[in-house]
């Protein structure tokens, strides 16, 4: 390819957008090889939003294992006076049930005082005071809904949108929408408490049929981030600079007989890109320079809460620095009782797990979002706290809540939501959405959440393999009520 | 004669219609290649591919005039009758936005067509 063509292409392709020249297919012009279209094209180039965007960056709070909304936020008197009995047959009806344990009696919890707080009188359970003190800033969705009846299953749908693995989730339909706005950090960050990474695994921060440069980066809870981030002490800072460039020689001449593989383009900027985070990602994780209060506030001084703490207020300090998508997976506490659940999958013990993970999770989510409004960083941010799916009215054991995929509540605090809002609902035991037209389903919530990026679901497009294809599949509502 | 001729014809094409009307079924089949047209039609209506969109579009008039027909005739089927209608409809009203080149809106309404589809499979 001489210069003229080269320039004629730069001229021509640059403004076709990213999803054709990523691709490396120019309209008119013909397919060109991957590696030559990421030399014309940077793929995490900052790209325009459609309309003006009311946020810049979503923290993610998955709370895997579901949480019961009708033991946290949704007050369900009925269910109380009801509770021991069998479920009466008029809540079941339409129902296809799946769940695992078969519907028992009803069950209310012990020891569950509900009251209402802030100016917009939501309901909150004992179990999460400090989150109750925040109440003004959430929009709750009282109709969620969902497929599937599995945690994966429905961790994947939650994430990706669909049920099978092979679609980009939505922290990389959000990466390639907007690009980097900091190349020193991975612009989509996954984030963990716990000493492992969350069993649901990698492909729930995927980039699917996106090239890879748009997949998450896991980072380890602790200071080191990265596995093999650091630099030996034995060797200098020119060694490592000579050495990278030699490598990166090497590689940009290996990388041309393998134009097409966008894998190893994504290796190669990565090694780039993981020497800039060899000084910026500790940095961005290290929570020596925070203030003690700080520490506090995120509940860092309980053994309970500590780790899931740290691990926001690392999100927050990410969001501080630009990046764009940072999905956190809650685990259970490093303290919890041997034997107990792994995370708030209560099927048995309600009671101690919820209140387990409650404790957990209660300081540090408040924390977040009155550090982020006291910083003036709640505006440009978007909290969403999202499970895979419910929890039944009734018992399972006795103790416990089987899964429930037909009604309950998420949240979204931050830019552009109408605080101490409230959208749809359930039934009066928690069942089911009692208006289907009013039901949040995940692609509903991912395509508000694109909007408040200032994207348009529809626009947010990807030719693969000759089908347009994008974040919402073929469904996709934006919930207008949940806007301010 | 020949009106005894053309009256028992009459008979013998309305007895093939309801037996034709009859056997079909909105089974798991039916469904799969609605949802698959709907699929190619969301697709076509992205990629601003007008004749493609028009040939998704026609074969779902189609089939949701048998869906429609289907439960009219079955009982205890209001709601199912009342997607079915509200789907019909907004086929006919994605003809038209194509017709007039409308990709965008076109593209709105078929995915309110994909939600309303999914509120079926539900029930």
């Amino acid at each position: 390819m001489n210069d003229s063509r080269r320039k004629f292409l730069i001229n021509a392709g640059l403004g076709l957008g990213g999803a054709a020249a990523a691709a490396g297919f120019i309209p008119g012009v013909g397919f060109i090889g991957t590696a030559m279209a990421s030399d014309l094209v940077d793929p995490l180039a900052p790209k325009p939003t459609h309309f003006a965007g009311k946020v810049k960056s979503v923290i993610w709070l998955h709370m895997k294992g579901a949480p019961s909304s009708l033991d946290l936020f949704d007050y369900k008197p009925e269910l109380i006076r009801l509770a021991g009995q069998d479920v009466p047959a008029s809540f079941l009806r339409g129902l296809k049930t799946f769940t695992q344990g078969g519907v028992g009696k009803l069950y209310a919890a012990n020891n569950r005082d509900w009251k209402q707080h802030g100016d917009s009188g939501a309901w909150f359970s004992n179990l999460l005071p400090n989150m109750a003190s925040q109440a003004d800033k959430m929009a709750f969705i009282r109709s969620s809904v969902t497929v599937g009846a599995t945690h994966d299953i429905s961790i994947l749908k939650l994430n990706t949108g669909d049920l099978n693995p092979g679609r980009p989730s939505l922290g990389a339909w959000v990466n390639y929408a907007l690009g980097s706005a900091n190349r020193d950090l991975p612009s989509y960050v996954v984030l963990y408490n716990g000493m492992r990474e969350p069993d649901a695994g990698s492909v729930n921060w995927s980039s699917g049929f996106l090239p890879a440069v748009y997949q998450g980066t896991a980072f380890r809870p602790g200071d080191s981030p990265i596995v093999y981030l650091d630099r030996p002490e034995l060797r200098s800072v020119s060694q490592q600079r000579n050495s990278l460039d030699l490598l990166n020689q090497l590689d940009r001449l290996r990388g041309l007989g393998h134009t097409h593989d966008t894998e190893l383009q994504a290796r190669l900027r990565s090694y780039e890109l993981a020497e800039r985070m060899q000084l910026t990602a500790p940095e961005a994780v290290d929570l020596k320079g925070e203030s003690a209060a700080t520490k506090a506030l995120y509940g860092l001084d309980d053994n309970t809460s500590e780790g899931y703490g740290a691990t926001l207020l690392r999100a927050r300090r990410l969001v501080e620095r630009g990046v764009r998508f940072v999905q956190v997976v809650s685990a259970a506490p490093d303290n919890r009782p041997e034997g107990s659940a792994d995370d708030w999958d209560a099927h048995h013990d309600l009671d101690g797990n919820h209140g387990l993970m409650s404790r957990m999770v209660d300081k540090p989510v408040a924390g977040l979002l009155a550090d982020l409004e006291s910083r003036g960083l709640l505006d440009s941010t978007l909290v969403v706290w999202a499970s895979e799916f419910g929890r039944s009215p009734w018992s399972e054991s006795g103790t416990g809540r089987d899964h429930n995929a037909f009604g309950y509540t998420q949240w979204i605090a931050g830019g552009g939501v109408k605080a101490g809002s409230s959208y749809g609902e359930t039934d009066a035991i928690g069942l089911k959405v009692t208006n289907k037209d009013d039901a949040v389903d995940t692609y509903d919530l991912h395509a508000t959440v694109l909007h408040l990026l200032g994207l348009d679901h529809l626009k947010v497009t990807y030719l693969n393999n000759g089908r347009s294809e994008r974040p919402t599949v073929v469904y996709g509502r934006v919930i207008d009520e949940l806007l301010a | 004669m020949r009106l005894r001729v053309v009256m028992m014809l009459a008979v013998m094409l309305a007895a093939s219609w309801s037996v034709e009307a009859g056997d079909f079924e909105v089974d798991e089949d039916f469904m799969h290649e609605v949802e698959d047209t709907s699929k190619s039609l969301t697709n076509h209506l992205a990629l601003n591919n007008k004749t493609a969109s028009n040939d998704d579009v026609q074969r779902l008039i189609g089939m949701f005039s048998k869906v429609e027909s289907y439960y009219t005739l079955k009982a205890d089927s209001d709601e199912q009758l009342g997607l079915a209608q509200k789907s019909h409809e907004l086929t006919k009203e994605i003809k038209f936005l194509v017709d007039a080149g409308d990709f965008e809106h076109a593209g709105q309404k078929a995915t309110v067509l994909s939600r309303t589809c999914k509120s079926c499979h539900d029930l």
